[in-house]
């Protein structure tokens, strides 16, 4: 056999490997069975699903405020105005942190619900809703920052100064970070 | 969505497959999308396969799809980081989905159009016509599908025009090889039909070549494999030759 066709060969074995490694991927990330089967021929064009932060399952109190928040600002940076903002993957980034905050304060008004009914003057329980009320005020707080960011995009456009959309979505993300940290705190002085 | 109301949504209003969340789009239109191409480029290429007949009738319909996913595959990281140095504020699970769209199109609109190649092939046309009738149908459907990847995407900045066209050249150059590797698509009448000629040269060397012969200089036509994938004894043998 010629240096040519074990050329191929070895590339086409890779390729192939690297599709069954992604349709496995994607299979226990919970993807459509279509979606993994397409994998395997076509893995390149369907990589971003195996990056993609897996979706959580429920939603919490605020996840149509989010939702809104994220189609406004992702609107905004889309428009033909609003020139040279490449930042999509750090919106996504800070929409998948506020789904998973979002997600917890679900958890947390699930339990107060149940627990709530039977236990009334529990101190853990008072504990847990004072949390609760902060935790929940950042996130909103984090998407009046949202809010806050489309309105200097349009100062932006008027003006011609630069805004640091990056590092705005970072700090939104950094505050969002903050709040599990002082949760952790919280639990480590109870 | 349906296979058929996909089809319709490709063909009438692409942009509603674009989903705001574009990994969402890409899970739910990827598969359909792929497989509406597949279908699409092998009805395509069994027509293609029907001016030589037999066997051809499978292999060009199997190298058609080939030959439309081959550039989705190959070229999408080069399409992002075109976007992104021209500031256009573009998410690589957002070229996946536009570009298959915009190839779904194309294809299905080649699948549509098939026909009537059929009609001329069953004349039995010259070679030369209907390699050029099959040229012609694949830079048409080629051009309709750059000009839907570029209006699914979003565009913004001064240089808008500047890179989408510079995204869908590096396409359409993707396109162009695969084409040339993955020939014959029509097999001459008496040559034996073969699945795939040794790989030799490149599109760009034939095209030059052509060039030369339309000027009267039939050189240049001895076409030798180069590149990664040449064969190195064949290559040096065709080094020491020398020019002829």
């Amino acid at each position: 056999m010629t240096g040519f066709p074990a050329l191929w060969l070895a590339l086409g074995v890779a390729y192939g490997a690297i599709g069954i490694a992604v349709a496995l991927r994607l299979v226990t990330r919970g993807a459509s069975r279509a979606a993994s089967l397409a994998a395997l021929g076509c893995w390149p064009l369907l990589l971003p699903l195996v990056f993609a932060e897996p979706a959580p399952t429920t939603t919490g109190p605020l996840g149509e405020r989010i939702r809104a928040c994220a189609e406004d600002l992702r609107r905004t940076m889309a428009d033909p105005v609003a020139d040279g903002l490449v930042v999509v993957e750090d919106l996504d980034e800070l929409v998948a942190d506020l789904q998973r905050a979002d997600a917890r304060l679900g958890l947390v008004d699930r339990l107060l619900a149940d627990v709530g009914a039977t236990a009334r003057t529990s101190a853990g329980l008072h504990a847990l809703r004072a949390a609760r009320g902060r935790a929940a005020a950042e996130v909103e707080a984090v998407l009046d920052g949202m809010v806050e960011l489309r309105l200097s995009i349009g100062l932006r456009s008027l003006a011609g100064n630069a805004v640091p959309v990056h590092e705005r979505l970072q700090d939104l993300r950094a505050r969002l970070g903050a709040l599990d940290d002082m949760t952790d705190l919280e639990l480590q002085l109870a | 969505m349906s296979v058929l109301h996909t089809c319709a949504a490709v063909l009438r209003d692409p942009k509603a497959l674009v989903d705001d969340d574009a990994r969402r789009s890409l899970e739910a239109y990827g598969p359909t999308l792929l497989g509406i191409i597949v279908v699409s480029s092998a009805i395509f290429g069994v027509v293609v396969g029907t001016y030589r007949g037999g066997i051809q009738l499978a292999f060009a319909g199997i190298k058609l799809p080939l030959l439309w996913l081959l550039p989705i595959v190959v070229a999408l990281p080069a399409m992002r980081a075109l976007y992104r140095v021209g500031g256009i504020a573009v998410d690589y699970a957002q070229v996946g989905p536009a570009t298959a769209i915009g190839v779904a199109r194309a294809t299905v609109l080649l699948a549509v159009a098939s026909p009537a190649l059929w009609l001329m092939y069953s004349v039995h046309v010259d070679y030369h016509l209907a390699v050029l009738a099959l040229a012609g149908s694949l830079v048409a459907a080629g051009l309709l599908a750059a000009v839907t990847i570029a209006s699914v995407l979003p565009g913004r900045g001064t240089g808008k025009v500047l890179v989408h066209a510079s995204a869908v050249f590096a396409m359409g150059v993707v396109f162009a090889q695969s084409g040339w590797v993955l020939r014959p698509f029509i097999a001459r009448p008496r040559a034996d039909v073969s699945f795939m000629r040794p790989v030799e040269s490149n599109v760009f060397d034939s095209v030059a070549a052509s060039w030369r012969s339309a000027q009267g200089r039939y050189t240049g036509w001895d076409a030798r494999k180069e590149g990664l994938l040449a064969d190195p004894d064949t290559a040096e043998r065709a080094e020491t030759a020398g020019p002829q």
